[in-house]
């Protein structure tokens, strides 16, 4: 277990990505990948992408990030890796639906964005959990399914 | 003589190393979950177990507008009455400990100040719906209890409690065979929508599965 209780800085500084760059040609470069809401965390356990198990705990002033270095020696870095969202895109029909649909999305509490008359969900469980939420939108013709991007 | 089988030496020993892998101040754990499912049972069960293996515990309680968790606590005599902080949630539990948790994180920042070797704070969130989750800014880990005889048909409903949660916790197994509840059914629905995430059986009325709860707490931000 490698205990990490400081953020050493983020992989584009101009201090630590000369060291990063020339460990990942040696492939001594290690990811904790992380979804958005384990981004949130200070005190956790994880493993890398290598297996190594790491300890994390962080001051709470301490925000993790994409690209965040948590380890930085002669033959290893680690280094966090966000995970790319996964959305849920949604196309009201109408007007009246639209508002019924951002309305029910707030309450309950899901991350969204707006773009291009769709509603995007970010999804934090697997996907069927909202699609169960949302039947009676889909069944009431009153949303469809949309491409992301 | 004393040596290292004498269980005090052991705590302080363990104590001394805990401190050293704490820094950046103690673990946070939230327990959240229906009224009456048995949380503030299962704090009494686990203040034992922090105790014994040497780890400074406090907890803060939410009641929605009494503070009849932190009295219950307080005059348990599991642990010294100032480690019993109450917040009053008035009248939405899931507020302040999701949309706006800075009474919480107030309480646990005093608690920390006051204790400066305290290595665990347990927040029991006052008893909501199955929709209540904690924010990951209160607490590192954060677990749900529901207890069989809610119905065995809880799990299935996946509210963001039991999907969302590092440790689903079913309680009150004994009672089972009364209310007709299938606990294995409980266990294969709630695995299912976990995503490979844990969950523990307990009683807390003869503490069997706690020690199992606790593990997960040590393990995953105690660490050792
Ligand atoms: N039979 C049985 N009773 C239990 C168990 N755990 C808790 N209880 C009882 O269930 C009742 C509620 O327990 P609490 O610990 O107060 O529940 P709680 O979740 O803290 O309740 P609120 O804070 O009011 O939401 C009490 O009467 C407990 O004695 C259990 O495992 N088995
Ligand atoms: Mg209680």
């Amino acid at each position: 277990m490698i205990q990490i209780t400081d953020v050493l800085g983020h992989s584009h500084d101009s201090k630590l990505s000369s060291r990063l760059h020339d460990l990942s040609h040696q492939n001594k470069v290690e990811y904790i990948v992380l979804d958005h809401p384990n981004l949130q965390r200070r005190r956790f356990r994880v493993k890398t992408d290598r297996g190594t198990d790491c300890a994390i705990s962080i001051s709470r002033e301490t925000r993790l990030t994409n690209g965040a270095v948590l380890l930085l020696e002669s033959d290893r870095a680690i280094v966090v890796k966000m995970s790319k969202d996964r959305w849920l895109s949604l196309k009201p029909n109408d007007i009246p639906s639209a508002i019924e649909l951002g309305y029910f999305a707030g309450n309950m509490h899901w991350r969204v964005k707006f773009k291009d008359e769709c509603l995007h969900i970010a999804l934090e469980s697997p996907e069927d959990i909202y699609l169960d939420r949302l039947k009676d939108f889909f069944i009431q013709g009153k949303i469809v399914r949309a491409n992301h991007d | 003589m004393r040596t290292c089988q004498d269980p005090s030496i052991n705590s302080t020993l363990h104590a001394a190393m805990n401190r050293q892998t704490l820094s950046n101040g103690p673990a946070r754990v939230g327990i959240g979950g229906p009224v009456g499912s048995g949380k503030t049972a299962l704090i009494e069960q686990l203040i034992p177990i922090f105790s014994n293996r040497g780890n400074e515990i406090a907890v803060i309680t939410n009641d929605l507008v009494t503070r009849e968790d932190a009295k219950r606590l307080q005059q348990s005599g599991l642990l010294a009455s100032e480690r019993v902080v109450a917040v009053e949630a008035g009248a939405c539990p899931h507020t302040v400990i999701r949309e706006d948790p800075t009474l919480n994180m107030q309480a646990a920042e005093l608690l920390e100040r006051k204790f400066e070797n305290l290595e665990v704070v347990l927040i029991e969130s006052g008893g909501d719906n199955l929709a209540s989750t904690f924010s990951l800014d209160l607490v590192d880990y954060w677990m749900f209890v529901i207890d069989t005889s809610e119905g065995d048909d809880i799990p299935r409903k996946r509210g963001p409690g039991i999907v969302q949660s590092d440790l689903l916790v079913i309680n009150k197994v004994d009672l089972a065979p009364y209310v007709g509840a299938d606990i294995n059914l409980m266990v294969k629905e709630g695995q299912e929508v976990r995503d490979g995430k844990p969950l523990a059986l307990t009683n807390c009325k003869t503490g069997a599965g706690i020690q199992e709860v606790a593990d997960h707490i040590i393990n995953n931000v105690l660490f050792s």
